[in-house]
């Protein structure tokens, strides 16, 4: 349960959005223009899996899961390669070519 | 020097908003919102756990810009108020409840996950609302985005304590985008 009272049921950031609409405008159009914005040579694919990425690292179970889900969805991948990235994404065997993320590993 | 080419000489967040106004539109229309919008929280409150999670996160620029700015909105008599939650919120000269939603503000520097039911429950007992601790919350995590916005790009820093002042007397104004150069 939340540590506030939300008066709505809804998942994750969409209840905290709907509880402060006020907050909620900014930081929504933030995420629009961040992640979805197409006049941006990252892809959408990229852009969410750097959001996926951090949301790990801070161990986000919510926005990393949302994230991941999106960036499987651009990447038209599977969830173990989207798991795999973060846990490790210097891993070769997690990317194409043509990935922003340069591989490092030797794996 | 700033790890991208940002406007020279323009300090922190300002060159960073200045080189993607995109971006920079949204991020002071939330700090406009939750540092100057209506609340139960004062303007000065709201500066100083502002001011106090980029102390945490050792974020130089954005601890003196909204400590000067919380010094300002505070008035010249109880300006040392800022300097002494900076130095230790527990005993600084502020309410027990202001105190409390320090604690949250600490917490959610550390991770989201720290905040206990305990630290909101002590909170709520000194008579914060929901809406303080949802708010305290918020300014925490973006200050902790703005701080690591700020110094991921090695944005420009004054070094001179004075610089801030005057910057401090701006902000306590309002966030407004920074025309383009």
């Amino acid at each position: 349960m939340a540590h506030i009272n939300l008066e709505n049921e809804l998942p994750g950031i969409r209840g905290l959005m709907a509880y402060r609409p006020e907050t909620e405008a900014p930081l929504n159009a933030l995420a629009e223009i961040l992640l979805r914005d197409d006049n941006n040579t990252l892809s959408r694919g990229e852009r969410e899996l750097i959001g996926a990425y951090v949301s790990y690292l801070n161990d986000c179970f919510f926005c990393q899961n949302v994230h991941g889900a999106m960036a499987q969805h651009y990447y038209q991948s599977d969830m173990p390669f989207i798991d795999s990235i973060k846990k490790d994404f210097r891993c070769r065997k997690s990317f194409g070519i043509n990935s922003i993320f340069r591989p490092s590993c030797h794996c | 020097m700033a790890h991208i080419n940002v406007p020279e000489g323009v300090p922190g967040i300002r060159s960073l908003v200045m080189f993607r106004p995109e971006t920079g539109k949204h991020l002071y229309e939330l700090a406009q919102v939750l540092l100057r919008g209506e609340s139960t929280l004062s303007e000065a409150e709201r500066e100083l756990i502002a001011a106090h999670v980029s102390s945490r996160n050792d974020c130089f620029f954005c601890m003196s810009s909204h400590a000067a700015a919380a010094r300002c909105l505070y008035g010249e008599e109880d300006a040392l108020i800022v300097d002494e939650v900076l130095h230790n919120p527990a005993t600084a000269p502020v309410s027990d409840k202001l105190k409390a939603l320090l604690n949250i503000a600490g917490k959610v520097q550390i991770l989201g996950k720290e905040v206990t039911p305990n630290d909101v429950a002590a909170a709520k007992a000194e008579g914060a609302t929901d809406r303080e601790i949802h708010d305290t919350v918020l300014i925490s995590a973006a200050f902790c985005m703005f701080n690591r916005y700020v110094d991921g790009l090695a944005s420009f820093t004054p070094p001179d304590p004075e610089t801030y002042v005057e910057m401090g007397k701006r902000m306590a104004a309002g966030y407004k985008l920074p025309n383009q150069q």
